[in-house]
């Protein structure tokens, strides 16, 4: 039956456990399934698509194996719009490569008649991850509670928002996910050096159980801190959380939330492009049984 | 009160602070050449909403009080040099910048011309020909490949009649391909996926729509990018013009899908009548045009700002 049922594209990198294991779930299961490794397609891979308002004629050629499009039937999609090597992206015409990649990337998925995670909407093409006022700014009826959060140049203000917080903050730069906890005066030290050179984004640091909720198609997979399958009733979340994956377009994503002692879930940021190499094999399993069973709905994960 | 963001050296910027002048609309120029320093922004994001101000040398400004915004993302390029950084380093504190005033942008309630997540779909000219199709624009017929048989293919298919140009925003500049362009130059298309369309013959028309407001132009140039034409030795000349009602009503509906305040849509119309549509600027220099023609474009951008 296997070979009715269509080819299963993996774009990404070999390296991520995630296109790793769903691959390995979809051979296991009899399915069809080509790699294209984004960090090694150009040049060599052979693209050709002629788009048009109905249909999506093209095919795709790599290491001698020819894809029609109409043959594929799902693609999971976990690149990040650099097909070239590191060396031709340090030079302005391997950007522009990259550049015309993702136009390129972006409009396919965003065309083909299949099953795409993700197809990913305009207003995300650039933003990977989604901090507090990306979330505030692209879904303004998140049915999650927001930590304050501060953006300014001044110190004065932020001092201020420090005052008027009276707990600890995260620091994160806006264009990057990391943060750091500021709670002692070394801290607040560290804090001050960057005034005049970065803007400041604070965070009010809300205190509680930090869970991970991946959200792939209909399901959630909830996991700790620690990276293991969290065992407690997801009901009280997974409502709100696939109507932040649907209001963004999104089959797959990652929300980063806290469970507060009274009760109130915060949501801190979502992912639309989540790693699970931090998770355990358990969770990292569950998580590519459920993109199994999205990308292919006939197919039983193993 | 209108905020107008960008830098001071900018002909549009330039001709909008002009135009608020005019109106006597109350505004306050983001100077984007002194941010950080001159001018400073702070903006808080809590339960009650969004609060905060944007400052220059002169006032401060709350952005509760604001009407409408016109932002201009121009390259960076000449921005404050802080030393003791490397270049790196130097970009990654531009954007960190540059995203504390975007993401304002992105979350104030008034107008916004135009919001950074409305504009990204110009980054990619095939994406935004299915929204042209989909709001019932013709789109040419069109290849994105990186195969040259591909390319010798299509070229036979559209009758020796094919341009060529970026995917992307990028170096978006179109080419008419040649017979000679189809040997040994081709096989550069292996390593950069790229753009063929069959030619369309025709006048070019831009079409600016201000909120539901358009403004028709026609182009008359002889160069195959009229944007080039004084570069290439071309001749140009526009006028204002009508444009039929459902191809008008089709712009402002693809405008406002993209949530677009203001937005040039390049189209061309055919001998036979037919509009084609290219693709849809988000931040468009519509000087160009108000100066060639006397349209009021930027008089309707500053009552759309004053609200």
């Amino acid at each position: 039956m296997a070979e009715h049922m269509g080819v299963i594209l993996i774009v990404g990198r070999i390296e991520d456990p995630c296109c790793r294991l769903v691959h390995e779930q979809l051979t296991q299961a009899g399915r069809d399934v080509c790699v294209l490794p984004e960090d090694r397609l150009l040049p060599g891979l052979s693209f050709g698509w002629q788009p048009s308002r109905d249909t999506q004629p093209g095919n795709i050629k790599y290491h001698g194996r020819e894809i029609d499009f109409t043959d594929i039937s799902g693609i999971l999609c976990r690149a990040w719009g650099v097909p070239v090597s590191p060396q031709d992206f340090e030079t302005a015409d391997g950007r522009y490569i990259c550049a015309e990649w993702n136009a390129l990337l972006m409009a396919w998925l965003h065309r083909m008649p299949c099953i795409v995670i993700n197809r990913i909407k305009p207003e995300l093409w650039y933003k990977a991850q989604l901090n507090v006022p990306d979330l505030a700014a692209l879904v303004p009826d998140l049915g999650f509670r927001r930590p304050r959060s501060i953006v300014t140049t001044s110190s004065d203000d932020a001092n201020e928002f420090c005052r008027s917080v009276r707990g600890p903050l995260r620091y994160s730069p806006l264009t990057r996910s990391s943060g750091y906890r500021i709670e002692t005066e070394a801290d607040r030290e560290k804090l001050a050096a960057l005034n005049g050179a970065l803007p400041l984004y604070l965070t009010e640091r809300v205190e509680g159980r930090a869970l991970d909720v991946f959200v792939v198609g209909s399901e959630v997979v909830l996991v700790d801190n620690s990276g293991r399958l969290d065992g407690e009733d997801s009901s009280a979340v997974t409502k709100d959380c696939l109507e932040v994956s649907r209001a963004l377009g999104l089959t797959f994503c990652r929300l980063s939330l806290v469970a507060t002692p009274h009760g109130d879930w915060y949501c801190l940021g979502l992912d639309r492009t989540p790693q699970i190499y931090q998770c355990t094999p358990d969770a990292q399993r569950r998580i590519a049984q459920a993109l199994v069973r999205a990308l292919s709905p006939d197919t039983e994960p193993l | 009160m209108i905020l107008v963001c960008g830098l001071v050296a900018d002909a549009m910027v330039e001709l909008m602070c002009a135009r608020l002048n005019d109106l006597g609309y109350d505004y306050m120029l983001f100077d984007q050449l002194h941010y950080p320093g001159q001018y400073n922004l702070s903006w808080e994001l809590g339960e009650n909403g969004l609060h905060g101000y944007l400052s220059s040398p002169e006032r401060k400004v709350d952005i509760a009080s604001l009407t409408g915004v016109y932002a201009r993302y121009v390259n960076y390029r000449g921005g404050p040099v802080r030393t003791g950084f490397s270049d790196l380093e130097q970009q990654m504190i531009d954007a960190e910048y540059q995203l504390a005033l975007m993401q304002l942008l992105d979350l104030l309630p008034c107008t916004v011309v135009n919001r950074v997540k409305a504009s990204t779909s110009n980054d990619s000219k095939i994406y935004q020909a299915f929204l042209a199709e989909s709001v019932g624009l013709r789109t040419p017929r069109t290849l994105a490949t990186t195969d040259p048989d591909e390319v010798k293919a299509f070229y036979e298919l559209c009758g020796q009649q094919v341009i060529y140009k970026s995917l992307s925003s990028i170096r978006s500049i179109v080419a008419r391909l040649s017979y000679a362009d189809l040997g040994e130059r081709l096989e550069r298309v292996r390593n950069c996926p790229t753009q063929f369309q069959e030619y369309v013959d025709g006048e070019d028309i831009r079409v600016h729509i201000v909120h539901d407001r358009v403004f028709a132009t026609e182009i008359v140039s002889d160069a195959s990018d009229y944007r080039y034409a004084a570069r290439d030795g071309g001749s140009l000349s526009m006028q204002a013009i009508d444009i039929p009602d459902h191809v008008a009503e089709a712009c402002v509906r693809m405008a406002q899908s993209l949530g677009l305040a203001l937005s040039g849509v390049d189209l061309r119309r055919t001998p036979d009548g037919e509009y084609y549509c290219f693709e849809v600027n988000p931040s468009p220099g519509f000087i160009f045009y108000e100066r060639m023609t006397g349209q009021p474009i930027s008089e309707a951008v500053a009552r759309l700002l004053h609200g």
